[in-house]
């Protein structure tokens, strides 16, 4: 881990537009003069209130020692037991001469894995102020850092946003050392690599990738590590910048990076041969490169016998279409196509549209619309009112706006169902891409009817051709045509079949062993 | 190249909504009926679903009629349906026409093929709309006294094809197709009662050459006429020596025909082979006669056999010796089988038909007796 280390002093050294910083504070060295080095310290983060400051005296010699640390920031714990661990041990009773004194703290005083050294006053407030203790020694050029900031950490528990029958009931959290290190546990493989990158102009965030370096394709890796380091921002919040920053089509509605809270999901992926990018304060991982058939998948379909896999994942595919093209399908049918409905049901349907005021598009795009307001609605909500809202939404909105004559029944199923198919999609912005999609069909059916859905249908597939993620086709495995991986597309095969991994990620290794 | 994308971008803004017509605004047409007026004139009648009625009779309010008919009067279908147009809001939407009802007194004076000429041409009508021949005004039978739809009623009736007493369904495609080629058939006859119901009685002979009705054939002779094509999904024939016999009554579960061409130096005959899997359906006298005995139900095949080939024969010998047409699809067979004497005699299939010998085999089998074999009358 010593290379984080050079690393984030190599990114502070870049800061220089720090407003309490000192003439020339970049190269501004620890002298080992405990006052001046003390006074350039206050200097740079006196004025925090939160910046403590403790100093003792150590050893027979009465070396004065500072201890400078971030309060509720940095562990307490840690600090105590070492500070008071070196105090106790006073220099072994000895008396120790200045340059014996750094090898005496670095080996025998301070046995603690994550000691660092800070030679400049930068990088030691630096290190201060992301939550280590820093340690200022009397006649010892250069401070000392160790520990990390205490982690606010809750319980991994089952993510909400993927919930499912049966897998594991473990979600990532929004420690980054803890989801690599949940990762770690679950692979227990010594090829898994994770490489990580300091993120940030201004505040620093800890990026990490994650692979399994015997099988990823070295171009991807290069790629993904190329994208990672040419993110410029001051500051990340969530892996939803980083997905935004390193995608490669920002115009496509359609996710081109995966979002996970499954640490089993994140498995299967490197294992397959892609790569996954953990930001740490966010519990969603990223797993690069994502392709149309990822999105409508879920790791039920893997853990539950291949036939009932395969049917929900047809079933899924199913309610993407659905979810696309009912409204759509529709307008056309009831504006331009009366013919094409058997002779009953355009009974009913004229029947049902006998007093209703607007075109066919109007009313669906009415009710579309209300039902994303509810959505949304529903969502913002604390969950004891969110169900309310459903119950009021649904049931009372919509049989009074039947009562009232606004929209036919007909439209009522029309829109429900489209609702709840897009809802049946695992991916939750893919969902939403293709909810924003089907307002597009919608317009191209009152215009052009079913030739318009066509046209839309074309034109989208068109899209979906041409777009790629981290250099994969989005469409792959239908186009371009690997018939070997479509036993894992529709129907997900019996896993004995599934021997080889993904042709298309073009893996070192492509046999699972 | 850009500026040419958003031009594209805006063509279909430009559109408008192209040939859309909401569906509550059309006239959603299920049946039609073609009429003779004075003067050398049609009427044509139209009828309308209200959809809205169609709605409300489930609620069980107040029963309205499901449906309007239009009749209007000129001189061919076209300027008639834009006279409709004067009367009654609305496209005429004719993709749902299910029944096409034809006049007799029209169809004997006009030749069908133009008289139809509006239905072939027209894209909207689909070629599977059925076409009936009515005894009498062909506009009542599309006025009946029944809540349901007249048109669906009557499409429903011929397309179930229950009994070998109404014939498989002749299409707006069948007319076309037979006309075009000068092919003789038959259509369904229908005709209101007095009770304001409609009943399928007998069938219309269409003279192929001339495209008009010359005649008719009454249920029975539709009998013989389902045995020899073997067109019938159900039906039943009667299976007794005599009149003054009890009812005995087979009733057929498949039912498969073959008619065989045969020329012999020059001369055409044909064969025709019926076979017809069925059971007892229907036995007023098995303490005479047993059904557990087979000697007894094979007689009783026979004597069905016997009144297939008499119904079939007195057809045939009706198409052959009254009429002089063949509509029972012997040409066809012939045309199959003898390509050749086919292009020489077709000119006047009709004449030849009706001078050719036919030949009858019909093989009935009795598979089972239902649930009783024998009454006990012995108390």
């Amino acid at each position: 881990m010593r290379w984080r280390g050079r690393k984030s002093s190599k990114r502070v050294q870049n800061e220089s537009l720090q407003p309490h910083a000192a003439a020339n504070p970049d190269h501004q060295p620890i002298s080992g003069s405990i006052l001046a080095d003390l006074a350039a310290v206050k200097e740079s983060i006196g004025h925090n209130s939160d910046v403590r400051f403790r100093e003792y005296r150590f050893g027979p010699d009465k070396i004065p020692i500072v201890v400078v640390y971030v309060a509720g920031l940095s562990d307490k714990e840690l600090i105590n037991d070492y500070i008071v661990n070196m105090l106790l041990m006073d220099g072994d009773g000895r008396h120790i001469n200045n340059h014996e004194l750094r090898d005496y703290l670095f080996d025998r005083a301070m046995p603690i894995c994550e000691l660092k050294e800070a030679s400049t006053i930068n990088s030691f407030t630096s290190s201060v102020m992301t939550g280590a203790a820093g340690l200022l020694v009397e006649g010892v050029a250069g401070g000392f850092t160790f520990g990390e900031s205490q982690v606010l950490k809750r319980n991994m528990e089952e993510p909400p946003s993927e919930s499912m029958v049966r897998g594991p009931r473990i979600g990532f959290i929004e420690s980054l050392s803890h989801n690599t290190a949940l990762l770690r546990r679950l692979a227990k493989t010594d090829s898994l690599a994770i490489t990580s990158y300091q993120i940030g102009d201004r505040a620093k965030k800890e990026v990490a990738i994650a692979y399994i370096s015997d099988i990823v394709d070295p171009k991807l890796l290069e790629e993904v590590k190329r994208r990672i380091t040419r993110i410029k921002i001051d500051a990340l919040q969530e892996s939803g910048y980083i997905e935004q920053l390193i995608e490669d089509d920002f115009l496509s509605p359609f996710p081109q990076v995966q979002n996970t809270e499954r640490p089993d999901r994140v498995l299967a992926a490197v294992l397959e041969g892609r790569v996954a990018i953990f930001l740490d304060g966010t519990p969603f991982a990223l797993i690069a490169p994502v392709t149309f058939n990822m999105l409508l998948q879920t790791p039920e379909d893997y853990y539950e016998r291949w036939m009932i896999g395969s049917l929900i994942r047809m079933l899924r595919y199913l309610t993407a279409f659905i979810s696309l093209f009912t409204p759509a399908v529709y307008i056309s049918f009831v504006s331009f196509h009366q013919g094409l409905i058997p002779t009953k049901l355009v009974f009913s349907i004229a029947a049902s549209r006998e007093g209703v005021p607007f075109p066919p598009l109007i009313e669906v795009l009415i009710m579309e619309v209300s039902i994303e307001i509810l959505r949304e609605a529903g969502l913002r909500l604390p969950k004891a009112i969110g169900q309310s809202i459903g119950i009021v939404g649904g049931l009372i909105i919509g049989e009074a706006a039947v009562q009232a004559g606004i929209v036919s029944p007909i439209m009522v199923i029309v829109v429900a169902v489209t609702a709840i198919t897009s809802f049946s999609i695992p991916q939750y912005n893919a969902g939403i891409a293709l909810r924003m999609l089907r307002f597009i069909a919608m317009f191209f059916a009152a215009v052009f009817g079913l030739y318009g859905v066509i046209l839309f249908f074309l034109l989208l597939g068109a899209h979906l051709v041409k777009l790629k993620s981290f250099g994969m086709p989005y469409l792959s495995p239908v186009s371009p045509y690997r018939v070997k991986d479509w036993l894992d597309m529709i129907i997900r095969a019996p896993l004995f079949l599934m021997k080889k991994r993904p042709d298309q990620l073009q893996t070192k290794d492509q046999t699972r062993k | 190249m850009r500026r040419c994308l958003y031009v594209l971008l805006f063509v279909p803004l430009l559109s408008g909504c192209w040939s859309s017509k909401p569906i509550e605004e059309l006239n959603i047409i299920v049946g039609s009926a073609v009429d003779k007026e004075e003067g050398n004139k049609l009427s044509s009648t139209l009828q309308y679903v209200v959809p809205a009625a169609l709605q409300n009779n489930k609620g069980g309010g107040t029963a309205v009629k499901p449906y309007v008919n239009i009749t209007e009067k000129g001189v061919s279908l076209e300027p008639i349906g834009w006279e409709m147009t004067l009367k009654k809001e609305g496209f005429i939407f004719g993709a749902h026409q299910k029944t096409i009802v034809i006049a007799s007194d029209v169809a004997k004076e006009l030749n069908l093929e133009e008289l139809m000429d509006l239905h072939y041409r027209d894209v909207d009508i689909r070629g599977s709309a059925n076409v009936f021949i009515a005894k009498g005004r062909a506009s009542d039978t599309l006025e009946l006294s029944d809540k349901s739809i007249p048109a669906m009623h009557i499409n429903e009736i011929a397309n179930q094809q229950l009994t070998t007493r109404l014939l498989k369904p002749v299409t707006l495609t069948d007319t076309f197709a037979k006309l075009e080629s000068g092919t003789s058939f038959l259509m369904q006859q229908i005709v209101k009662t007095k009770k304001g119901e409609v009943k399928f009685d007998g069938a219309a002979i269409i003279k192929g050459k001339t495209g008009k009705m010359i005649g008719t054939f009454n249920k029975k002779e539709i009998e013989g006429i389902n045995w020899l094509t073997g067109d019938s999904k159900s039906g039943t024939v009667k299976a007794y020596r005599s009149k003054k016999e009890h009812p005995v009554f087979f009733q057929l579960k498949t039912l498969d025909s073959e008619i065989t061409p045969k020329v012999i130096n020059g001369r055409i005959s044909f064969d025709v082979k019926i076979k017809s899997d069925g059971r007892v359906a229907e036995y007023w006298n098995p303490h005479e006669r047993p059904a557990f005995e087979n000697k007894n139900v094979r007689s009783i095949e026979r004597e069905a056999e016997k009144e297939v080939v008499r119904l079939v024969g007195n057809v045939v010998k009706k198409m052959q010796e009254e009429y002089k047409v063949d509509v029972a699809g012997f040409g066809s067979q012939l045309r199959i089988h003898y390509p050749r004497l086919w292009n020489e005699v077709k000119g006047d299939w009709d004449k030849t038909f009706s001078e050719a010998e036919v030949t009858y085999h019909a093989d009935l089998t009795i598979q089972d007796y239902g649930m009783i074999g024998k009454k006990n009358t012995q108390n």
